[in-house]
């Protein structure tokens, strides 16, 4: 009889008991007040303590009940999707729409293990020019296209 | 009652200008296209979306958000029948008998029947929701403070238990929400939360990256690392049209699954899931015979596709007359209200008139519209599940990242959106549901505030909140569900330990 049942158990409660403890640390310094006048620490206080107890508990549970085993974290599409949209979210502004576009479809398609160049790269022209005509041209959303210089 | 109807009827010639008819027909053809697309929901599709509304009329955007969600509906069940593969949760029971319909060469008549049982629902289903919109949006002038706060106590109390996998990660995800929410600076004292500094969370977090980083970010991840097998029916479909014998079969079915839909709608945490399962389990008790559910019932794919169509419906009058989102596409639909500067509540009714009633009355339009779409052109939306994965989740993303960044015109959003895409996917792997986390994140600055006014009107005496009665019973029944959850909790452990 193995003594830890619900690894995925352990690692969730372990995060919420860190999470808790974290945000603890940001609210540590706001005034608490009383329940007639709450003060604006007082809700994140209580939260913080039963997000903290949550997490005690599944903790706790990961020793009695058995549970999930842990899977591997896919590393590939993790990757691909949220580099992408990393590379995006720090490209538009200085860079423009018509350069950071194309890169972000190109590195998220990379997330799929059948992604042809080809194909990619047709994908990234038509949803370029997509995105160009109908938000930035017909809806006038305020995106900048080019480099700002 | 009558004043209801003409109300109603005033609705209607709001529904039926002609920019209004366009956006209703917009947002049933993307709901149509979400539904039929698995991967793709209408929290994420309306949180896109959003952005873009901003530039309409109030009426003319809630209208099409309104379409995109309960068009879903119709949507899903196309996929459900076709290739056994729910498009939206909500048509999760449909592929038991829908798709088993399909294999024996009836893919026709099932389609025909989830479409028409969904007109069916949806139109008595407005007749409801004038009639229930009026009481409990009077119900609604009682309240106070205390009572707002019981109420969205009850709420998250019952979207902790709807939700699927353990309560104590729901709980978890809700007192994140509320966490989470509070981010910014704080109304009453203007003091810095959590914000470490930054200016960019001054404001706090805004809800539609959050939403499209849980709910389309955490999804599409997650389909990429467990690709799913997506075989869709060859061979003909066949007539659509259902034969004497299924109308026979299907009408008391459907009726059933209407009543029980829109009832279940207007629960706090409650809509077309919830409404869709109870109907097919109420179907199945009543058949005379049980075991031949799974097999292609026609009741089994009648009732179900008019519960979730109505409970989707009647889901937005908790929204509209008491301001409280039941579920997470309704904070979405609050948010957008926010938006346009009309605060959702019991106001709604008596300074937006034209609103309140032009968004029923749009729904009658929409189901009409929307057999049409989905019936005379499946061969479209066949086509459509036939496009690979990887050509339509660099889409998503593309059209996520425009709306994120377009709601400040600020790339921290899109940060937002990244970092909880990666929270999302570990809460899925966690098995923990994001849906009571964003639905706890709306109602979290709410929750606060009634509760400082509750405290601050009964001077500091908490129980205020057990001595009204209207609060008393809210949370009464919150205490009866979380009870009434723990004990078949034990029971389950207790039976297992008995068979172990």
């Amino acid at each position: 009889m193995r003594i830890l049942k619900s690894p995925n158990d352990l690692v969730f409660g372990i995060v919420l008991i860190v999470a808790a403890a974290f945000f603890y640390w940001a609210i540590a310094d706001l005034r608490v007040g009383t329940s007639l006048r709450m003060g604006p620490g007082y809700m994140p206080l209580v939260l913080c303590g039963l997000i903290g107890v949550t997490g005690l508990v599944l903790f706790g549970r990961a020793f009695t009940f058995p549970g999930e085993a842990l899977s591997q974290w896919p590393l590939r599409p993790m990757v691909c999707v949220l580099g992408g949209l990393i590379v995006f979210a720090l490209l538009l502004e200085p860079a423009g729409l018509l350069i950071a576009m194309p890169l972000l479809v190109i590195i998220v398609s990379f997330g799929e293990r059948q992604a042809r160049l080809v194909e990619v790269a047709m994908l990234a022209a038509a949803l370029t020019l997509f995105s160009t005509g109908v938000f930035v041209s017909a809806l006038r959303l305020p995106i900048p296209l080019l480099p700002q210089g | 009652m009558m004043d209801s109807f003409s109300n109603l009827f005033n609705g209607l010639s709001v529904a039926l200008q002609v920019q209004n008819i366009l956006y209703c027909f917009g947002g049933a053809l993307i709901g149509t296209l979400i539904g039929v697309l698995p991967g793709l929901g209408p929290v994420a599709t309306i949180a896109i979306l959003l952005p873009v509304t901003f530039y309409l009329p109030p009426v003319a955007a809630l209208v099409m958000l309104a379409g995109i969600y309960y068009g879903a509906q119709y949507g899903g069940s196309t996929t459900a029948i076709l290739v056994n593969l729910p498009g939206e949760s909500s048509s999760i029971v449909t592929c038991l008998d829908g798709y088993q319909m399909a294999r024996s060469g009836r893919a026709g008549p099932a389609l025909g029947i989830a479409a028409l049982s969904s007109l069916y629902a949806g139109v008595i289903t407005v007749f409801v929701m004038t009639i229930f919109a009026t009481g409990l949006s009077e119900m609604a002038m009682h309240f106070g403070a205390a009572e707002y706060f019981s109420l969205m106590v009850l709420g998250l109390v019952a979207a902790v238990i709807m939700a699927q996998g353990s309560v104590i990660s729901a709980l978890a995800m809700v007192f994140l929400g509320l966490l989470l929410s509070l981010i910014g600076t704080d109304v009453s004292s203007g003091v810095q939360r959590m914000t470490f500094g930054m200016f960019d969370l001054s404001d706090g977090i805004d809800f539609v990256p959050l939403a499209m980083g849980l709910f389309a970010v955490a999804e599409i991840i997650k389909n990429l690392a467990e690709p799913e097998d997506r075989i869709v029916l060859k061979g003909k479909i066949g007539r659509l049209l259902p034969n004497w014998d299924d109308v026979r079969r299907s009408a008391p079915a459907a009726t059933r699954g209407t009543i029980l839909g829109s009832f279940l709608g207007l629960l706090p945490g409650g809509g077309p899931t919830l409404g869709s399962f109870a109907a097919y389990t109420l179907e199945k008790r009543l058949s005379k015979t049980p075991e031949k559910f799974g097999t292609g019932m026609v009741e089994g794919v009648a009732g179900p596709e008019a519960a979730n169509n109505s409970s989707a419906q009647t889901s937005f009058i908790p929204l509209l007359t008491l301001g409280i989102p039941s579920n997470p596409t309704m904070a979405m639909m609050a948010g957008a209200m926010l938006i346009h500067g009309i605060q959702p509540g019991p106001d709604v009714m008596t300074k937006n008139p034209d609103i309140f009633w032009g968004l029923i009355a749009s729904m009658l339009l929409g189901n009409v519209m929307l057999v049409i779409i989905n019936l005379p052109l499946i061969g479209v939306w066949v086509s459509l599940l036939k496009i690979p994965y990887r050509l339509f989740y660099p889409a998503i993303l593309v059209f996520c990242c425009i709306g994120a960044y377009s709601v400040n015109s600020n790339p921290f959003d899109i940060v937002v959106m990244i970092v909880f895409g990666f929270v999302g996917y570990a809460f899925m792997k966690w098995k923990a549901e994001p849906a009571p986390l964003i639905l706890a994140f709306i109602l979290g600055p709410l929750i606060e505030e009634y509760f400082r006014r509750a405290m601050l009107l009964s001077q500091g005496n908490p129980t205020t909140f057990i001595s009204r009665p209207i609060s008393f019973s809210l949370l009464l029944v919150s205490a009866a569900l979380i009870g009434f959850t723990l004990l078949s909790f034990f029971r389950r452990m207790q039976r297992k330990e008995a068979s172990a």
